[in-house]
């Protein structure tokens, strides 16, 4: 066993765990907004934007994450018509893939927040999307925060999975490297550990966020749960 | 749109089809199993042991859980040398029985002390308790909770096709690759995919009623 390889191509590793953080960040960002959206609308009071939006998540949530990766680099140029990059088609897929996970978190944060809220809310004259916004998805948010941060780590775990349509992050980048130098127990040892060292810093952090919570506040089942798995 | 549907391929590749699917369901069936036994395992022991016996489990189901699937599977695989096989399903079954200790754990920890008490005092020994009293008792609660999980076992063991096992995505690509016909092919394995997702929701609930009304009736 060989430990040098990883101080050797330490700069490379970094490049592709930079990666890795960017596509993880950015992702999440973007599935806040659209998760956001498509809570609101499952719970909309009319049927027709309810229910298919419901199909949709419930589909989604049972479809790996490598399927959907194969549709978006494979499968959308065929129908489009044009070529994706491996790059963008690994941030739609991942988008796409935790919206709807981030929606039935949001959901549950919405639900988490008393009716009476948004009530006085609209009573005191806020349209429907100003009460959202101003007074339930604040107080949602800071219900769903260790719910959030579980999902990270599944989105964080799941860029791993973008290696297959050749994105260079942080598990390509070991594995270009191991199949140069042939070193499999020290680099796949070195990712496990670099990545374990990462998800399960960010689960203390989500550990503290749920035990900081006020007690009197937990209405939402799921903060109560125990982490459900990274899906992927 | 300039592309042409041809689901015949379906069809004629049929077999392919088939044979993923029966190794997704093996893969995953084996995974299930083993999961759920070594999961209720680390979990149930992690409740009831004492200090560096219990650490020693807490850190199986943390490691385990916090590292990702296709690493655990690179590492069985090209590290370690085990077949494509036994690879995934060591793999896979490594990181969702972690997630399962947890259930499992969280399970336990719903049950109200007084039942431990009672156990105690109409004298059970420590394994009859967990047994007769404890594990039943979580069994019903942490149902729901192990769909989900038994689910994201299907969809994880899509994940060894990357380490060479033939099962439902892998052969998308090999339909893909010898016809072109991706689309099609994607389509029917996300189909399969739902499908098995269905089956283990329709399943589990039928265990949530059955363990249900086995319990009123006492």
């Amino acid at each position: 066993m060989d430990f040098s390889v990883i101080p050797r191509n330490l700069p490379y590793l970094l490049q592709g765990f930079g990666l890795t953080v960017v596509l993880a960040l950015a992702s999440m960002s973007a599935s806040l907004l659209t998760g956001t959206l498509f809570a609101m609308l499952r719970l909309s009071p009319k049927r027709w934007v309810r229910i298919p939006i419901g199909i949709f998540i419930d589909v989604m949530r049972t479809i790996p994450l490598i399927m959907v990766i194969f549709w978006f680099f494979f499968l959308m140029p065929i129908v489009t018509g044009h070529p994706v990059t491996p790059i963008v088609a690994a941030l739609i897929a991942l988008v796409v893939f935790n919206t709807s996970y981030m929606a039935e978190v949001i959901r549950a944060g919405i639900l988490s927040v008393s009716k009476t809220q948004m009530d006085a809310a609209r009573s005191s004259g806020l349209g429907y999307l100003r009460a959202m916004w101003h007074v339930v998805l604040p107080q949602a948010f800071r219900n769903m925060l260790p719910a959030i941060i579980n999902r990270f780590i599944a989105l964080f775990m799941g860029t791993s999975l973008v290696y297959i349509i050749g994105v260079t992050e942080f598990f390509r980048a070991a594995n270009n490297i191991n199949n140069r130098v042939f070193q499999s127990y020290v680099i796949y040892g070195f990712v496990a550990v670099v990545y374990f060292v990462c998800c399960y810093g960010l689960s203390l952090i989500g550990q503290h966020l749920l035990e900081r919570l006020d007690p009197s506040s937990r209405a939402s089942t799921e903060r109560l749960l125990p982490r459900p798995s990274s899906s992927a | 749109m300039k592309y042409e549907f041809d689901w015949s391929v379906l069809y004629t590749h049929r077999q392919l089809l088939l044979d993923g699917l029966l190794a997704t369901i093996e893969v995953a069936g084996i995974a299930i199993v083993l999961s759920s036994l070594i999961g209720t395992a680390v979990g149930t022991l992690r409740h009831f042991s004492p200090q560096p016996i219990k650490s020693l489990f807490i850190a199986y189901t943390e490691f385990f859980r916090n590292v990702p699937p296709i690493v655990q599977f690179f590492f069985w695989y090209f590290a370690v040398g085990l077949g494509s096989f036994d690879g995934a399903i060591l793999g896979l079954s490594a990181f969702q029985s972690a997630y399962i200790a947890e259930v499992v754990r969280s399970g336990i920890g719903a049950i109200p002390r007084t039942q431990i008490e009672a156990a105690r005092a109409s004298g059970l020994s420590n394994t009859q308790m967990i047994r007769y009293v404890i594990l039943p008792q979580a069994t019903i609660r942490v149902v729901p909770a192990l769909s989900i999980e038994f689910i994201n076992v299907i969809k994880n063991s899509s994940i060894a096709m990357t380490i060479g096992v033939m099962e439902l995505t892998f052969q998308t690509q090999e339909i893909e690759a010898r016809t072109f016909r991706g689309f099609e092919a994607a389509t029917a394995v996300t189909v399969l995919y739902v499908m098995l997702a269905f089956i283990v929701v329709i399943g589990m609930r039928y265990c949530e009623r059955t363990l249900r009304i086995d319990v009123r009736g006492g």
